[in-house]
Formats: C-alpha cells, sequence, structure tokens
C-alpha cells in the first residue's frame, strides 16, 4: 500500500483510494492470446447470453416505446396510430404529475431514512463488541426476505388495531391517525419507512465494506495529533467514504424510483393516489384499464428518467475510478 | 466501471487486525454501542418475531387480546392455511422455476462472464455496462411488451414463458457477477493448460470454473432469491392455479381491506420465509460475498 506515509492532508487521495479498492481489480489489460478454436468458442459463449439480454430487455423497451405512440381500444383491440397523443395526454393528466412527484418525494424520503440509517449501523459494525458477529449477519436479514413478505409483516404491525397502535396507547400517546396506511397525511411516510427498513441493509453491509478498507495508519496520525473521535468522524472517516456513499446512495435511489412492489402491495398506490408513483399509474392504466398505450407512454417517461439516473450513475463511478487509479 | 466489485470482497475477514477504534474506552461509549446494538437487534428481529409468534397465536389472541407474547401454542393458522390454500404445491412450483432459472442463468453468465474477460475484453467491459443498465430497466416498462408479446407466442400461462420473463433481471445480474468474478481469476493458468494440449473448453471447464465456483455459488444464491421472491411477472404472467408462485398465493390472502386474516398471512409468510432462512442460516459466507460482488434489487 503506498498510503502508508501517515498524511492526515491527503484525505482525497485516501479515499478515492479506499473507493479503489472497495470498486476494482486493477484493469491491467494483457493483449488477449487466441488459441485455434478460441473464436468458435468466444462466439459460443457470448451469443447466448447477448442474445438473451437483447431479446429479453432491449426489445422489449423499444417496443414499449413503439407502443406508447398508439392507441388500443378497449373494445376492438385494434391498434391505431395516435402521434404523440400519449404523451400531450400525459402533460395534462394531474395523476401524471402528482405520480411524478410522489416518485420523487418517496425516492429522496427513502434513499435519505437507508443512507443515515445504514451509515449509522455501518459505523456501530466497524466496531469490536461482543456478538457482533452475529449482529452483523442479522442485519443482511431484511434485505433477503422477499419483499412482499415486508411488506405484510409491516403491513400488520401498522394496521389500525396492529401491535404499534397498542404500544403507542400503552405508553399515553395516540397515533396521528386511526390508521396510518388510509390516511394520506401519513400513508407516504409509512410506505418510506418501511422501504428503507427493507433497504438499509444494502447500505450499511457496502458501506462497512468500505470502512474495513481505510487504512488505519491516518486514524493513528490523527489520534496522535489529538483528534478526537469527533474530529476523525467529520474530518476523516466521513470525507474518506463519500465516494463510495455517493455510488451507493445512487444506486438506491434507482431502485427507489423504479419501484413497484412495496407502496402496490402496502397501500395500492392509495389513500386518493397520495402513495402512486410512475410505476403504479403504468400498471394501472395496462392491467386496469387496459389501455396499452397510454400506459406505455407513462413507462417512456420512467424509463427516461431511470436512464439519466443511471447515466449519473455510470459517470460518477468512472470519474471515481479514475480519480483513484489516477493518483 | 465495476464500482462496488471488489474481487475478493474482504467482508469476511473483518477480525484480522482491525484496531481503529482501539480498546481503551470510557463506560459510557461502551454503554452507547451496547445500547444501539440493543436497538438494532429490536428493530431488525422485532417484525420477524411479530411474524413468527402471531402465526402461532390463537384469532382471539391476535384480534382480541393482542398479546406481546403468545400464551399457548396453537397451530391453527396452520391447518387453515394447508386446508384453505395450496401453498406447497404452489411452492413446490416456484421452486422449480425458480431453480430452472437460476441454473440456466449461472451457466450461461458464467461462459459469458468468461469469454468476456478473457478474450472482447474492451467489448465486454460494455457488454457488462449495458447488462447493469438492463439491470436497471424498470420491470413495469417490460411487463406489457411480455403480457403481449407472450400471449402472441402462445407462452401465456406456462413455466416457459415464466422462467423467460425471470431471466430478464436475473442474466443480466448473472452477467454482471460473473463477469467480476472472472475478471479477479488469473488467467496463466489456463494458457498453461493450453499449452500442455487442453482446449479452450477443457480450460475454462477444469481450470478456471472450479476457481469461480464461490462466486457461482453467490451468483446463484443471489438470483435463486430473487426469483423466489419475484411477484409482478408471476401475477401478470400467469394465472392458472398449478403454475401460480408462492408470492401470488400470499397476496390473494392479503385481500378483505379491514378484514385481512393476519394470523394466516402471517403463517403463510413464515412458511415463505423458510428457504430463504435456511441460505441464511447454512450458506452465509457465499450472501456476504454477493452483496459485495453488486448483487442488489
Amino acid at each position: 500500500m503506498s498510503l502508508e506515509s501517515d498524511q492526515v492532508g491527503k484525505t482525497r487521495v485516501a479515499g478515492t483510494q479506499g473507493l479503489a479498492r472497495l470498486s476494482t481489480t486493477t484493469p491491467v489489460r494483457h493483449k488477449a492470446r487466441w488459441h485455434q478454436g478460441d473464436l468458435s468458442f468466444v462466439i459460443a459463449a457470448l451469443v447466448p447470453a447477448a442474445l438473451l439480454v437483447a431479446v429479453l430487455v432491449f426489445l422489449p423497451v423499444a417496443y414499449t416505446f413503439g407502443l406508447s405512440f398508439f392507441e388500443q381500444s378497449t373494445l376492438r383491440r385494434n391498434w391505431s396510430f395516435a402521434g404523440f397523443g400519449n404523451f400531450t395526454e400525459l402533460m395534462a393528466d394531474a395523476d401524471f404529475w402528482r405520480a411524478f412527484w410522489n416518485g420523487l418525494v418517496y425516492t429522496f424520503g427513502t434513499t435519505v431514512v437507508s443512507g443515515i440509517v445504514g451509515l449509522a449501523v455501518a459505523l456501530l459494525l466497524d466496531r469490536e463488541f461482543r456478538g457482533r458477529s452475529v449482529l452483523r449477519a442479522l442485519v443482511i436479514f431484511p434485505y433477503i426476505v422477499p419483499t412482499i413478505i415486508v411488506v405484510f409483516i409491516w403491513k400488520f404491525i401498522f394496521s389500525s388495531r396492529g401491535v404499534l397502535n397498542d404500544v403507542m396507547r400503552q405508553l399515553g400517546a395516540t397515533g396521528p391517525s386511526a390508521s396510518w396506511l388510509g390516511d394520506d397525511s401519513t400513508a407516504m411516510f409509512v410506505v418510506i419507512l418501511v422501504s428503507a427498513w427493507a433497504w438499509f441493509p444494502f447500505v450499511a453491509i457496502t458501506l462497512l465494506a468500505a470502512l474495513q478498507n481505510l487504512p488505519d495508519s491516518i486514524y493513528e496520525a490523527a489520534t496522535l495529533d489529538g483528534a478526537g473521535p469527533f474530529a476523525r468522524f467529520w474530518c476523516l472517516t466521513l470525507p474518506l467514504l463519500a465516494p463510495a456513499f455517493l455510488i451507493i446512495i445512487l444506486i438506491r435511489a434507482i431502485w427507489a424510483f423504479r419501484n413497484f412492489e412495496v407502496i402496490w402491495l402496502m397501500t395500492g398506490g392509495g389513500p386518493v393516489g397520495a402513495t402512486e408513483v410512475l410505476p403504479i399509474l403504468a400498471y394501472r392504466e395496462a392491467f386496469g384499464s387496459f389501455r396499452m398505450g397510454h400506459a406505455s407512454a407513462v413507462a417512456v417517461f420512467l424509463m427516461v428518467f431511470v436512464t439519466l439516473l443511471a447515466l449519473i450513475y455510470f459517470r460518477v463511478g468512472a470519474r471515481l475510478r479514475r480519480a483513484a487509479h489516477g493518483s | 466501471m465495476n464500482v462496488l466489485v471488489p474481487p475478493a470482497a474482504p467482508l469476511d475477514a473483518q477480525s484480522t487486525g482491525h484496531r481503529r477504534n482501539p480498546v481503551r474506552k470510557g463506560r459510557l461509549s461502551e454503554i452507547g454501542v451496547y445500547g444501539a446494538a440493543t436497538a438494532l437487534v429490536v428493530l431488525v428481529g422485532f417484525p420477524f418475531y411479530w411474524m413468527m409468534t402471531t402465526s402461532l397465536k390463537t384469532y382471539r389472541e391476535i384480534a382480541i387480546d393482542r398479546t406481546l407474547v403468545p400464551r399457548a401454542i396453537s397451530f391453527e393458522n396452520y391447518t387453515a392455511l394447508f386446508a384453505q390454500t395450496n401453498i406447497i404445491g404452489h411452492a413446490a412450483n416456484t421452486l422449480l422455476v425458480s431453480v430452472i432459472t437460476t441454473l440456466l442463468t449461472v451457466s450461461i453468465a458464467a461462459l459469458a462472464g468468461y469469454a468476456m474477460t478473457r478474450f472482447v475484453t474492451r467489448t465486454g467491459e460494455w457488454i457488462a455496462k449495458l447488462s447493469l443498465f438492463a439491470y436497471m430497466v424498470p420491470s413495469i416498462v417490460l411487463i406489457i411488451p411480455f403480457y403481449l408479446g407472450l400471449q402472441q407466442a402462445g407462452l401465456i400461462n406456462t413455466r416457459a414463458g415464466l422462467i423467460l420473463s425471470y431471466m430478464s433481471f436475473t442474466l443480466p445480474l448473472g452477467i454482471w457477477m460473473m463477469r467480476a468474478s472472472f475478471e479477479a481469476i488469473p488467467k496463466s493458468m489456463e494458457e498453461a493448460a493450453i499449452v500442455d494440449g487442453a482446449s479452450r473448453f477443457q480450460a475454462f471447464v477444469f481450470v478456471a470454473l472450479p476457481q469461480a465456483l464461490p462466486s457461482m455459488a453467490s451468483t446463484a444464491i443471489f438470483v435463486f432469491i430473487l426469483c423466489w421472491s419475484e411477484y409482478l411477472y408471476p401475477t401478470i404472467l400467469v394465472s392458472a392455479d398449478h403454475l401460480r408462485t408462492v408470492t401470488v398465493t400470499l397476496e390473494t390472502l392479503s385481500g378483505g381491506g379491514q378484514n385481512i386474516k393476519f394470523g394466516l398471512l402471517m403463517a403463510a409468510s413464515t412458511v415463505t420465509t423458510l428457504p430463504v432462512l435456511l441460505i441464511f442460516l447454512f450458506l452465509q459466507k457465499y450472501l456476504v460475498k454477493g452483496f459485495a460482488a453488486g448483487g442488489y434489487d
């Protein structure tokens, strides 16, 4: 490691270095040496994968794009070209804008909550205490349990005669409403909390890996220089962790914005659209009203937005990697 | 572009010389740590405790007495569950579909990942990026064409159609994870094997693959869990009872508005959690590794 030089001032470099070790094998590119028969092997190995991904993902995406320019009459089931009709309709649709806004709120909320809780848990698990390895394992569990189960357990806990209201009553408090999910002022809040609960393990475990890759030497140096625990956290841990944290947050944001299951199973988008996001709107249009063209237009909008987020993710990732290797 | 893909994630090697937070510490901070740890245990553990204990309570205890600890263990929810639903059959079907999807995904992805790191590396990087992007495509964008397309192809309501729809997310993830793992495996041994007269395929199977086995296990476990948990595709693409998945069964049990039978639902949830719990208990090592290799949903 080139960073044994204990330079606290070099946090930026050290930070990216830490990410480099979190992130990648150094891509030493050897010129591939081809042997006889290798070409057919490569073709046989790559074609099934490439073909399947193309047919199962990219072709359907193109199809949805195409479909968004058509209209299907519900009764006769024949298609007619609609131009930008579906899109102009969407732009004028208050439901659409509400769903878009809800999606932003939901994405922001879940990302912030799971980010903060994940960071706190990572910091906790980075310390040495008895039972740490058990706890580290336990933390993964909410993330791997099927979403539908997570949703139903919490739906039960939050139900009007559920344990949460019971406990609050015992403590002398009353919930903001009889029914957490039936009230449009609390439904979004609950949906955000439940999603954050399911996703904070991802943040915690990946951040923990990043934390443990930070070189100990700079901490020792900082301690020698008289930095207390808070100074070390604010001036070392946080900046050093920032690159990894940024990437993890971006991933979570993409996954929150495209998420369908949690909200659909929790509230169905209700009450009265209070938690309806774009995937739910598209679903209702497609399989509730069978307006496939209209639903496709919503899906296209969603796709464009997710693509933008993905581009940011790739761009940031590439830049961090370059910084890590360039230093 | 492979952020979050450490070749040998040091996740399970944490115990080695970790001295960041020195042992000399006040009473207070020790209390703080154990307090936070306890809070975390409750936060993570309570919902599952609640699921399991509720499934073992009587209707009266769930709805009226609402006890925190069951007074007596009752199996009435389970008896009702097995009598009213075909959850075992649906679980068996889900298992079948998930296992087939996992096997297909891991073998196709391993081949591709190997070729992408050994030969067309520049193109391989692009395929990897495209795969990750493909994995990010919202399922709601794909479900409309799947529904219309599978109907046309006569694959609606078939296991094949379901498996294909699952592969739309498992394969991109699999390619992404397998490429990362082969990238970390040195090429020199294969080269030596080939110089000694092995074919490329033999070098792949007997030299490279054994070294990739742990990553293949991680990939397989992640893919399996994703399939087992999948909800959107089966609700739309199959309707015949013998093709149902457990998630769909669960959803039907959640109907009923204010009068959801939570005892029944929690019993079904407990049954559905079992395979994941077994993986968690016995294959945790691979799970943690998969996390680091970019397994996320």
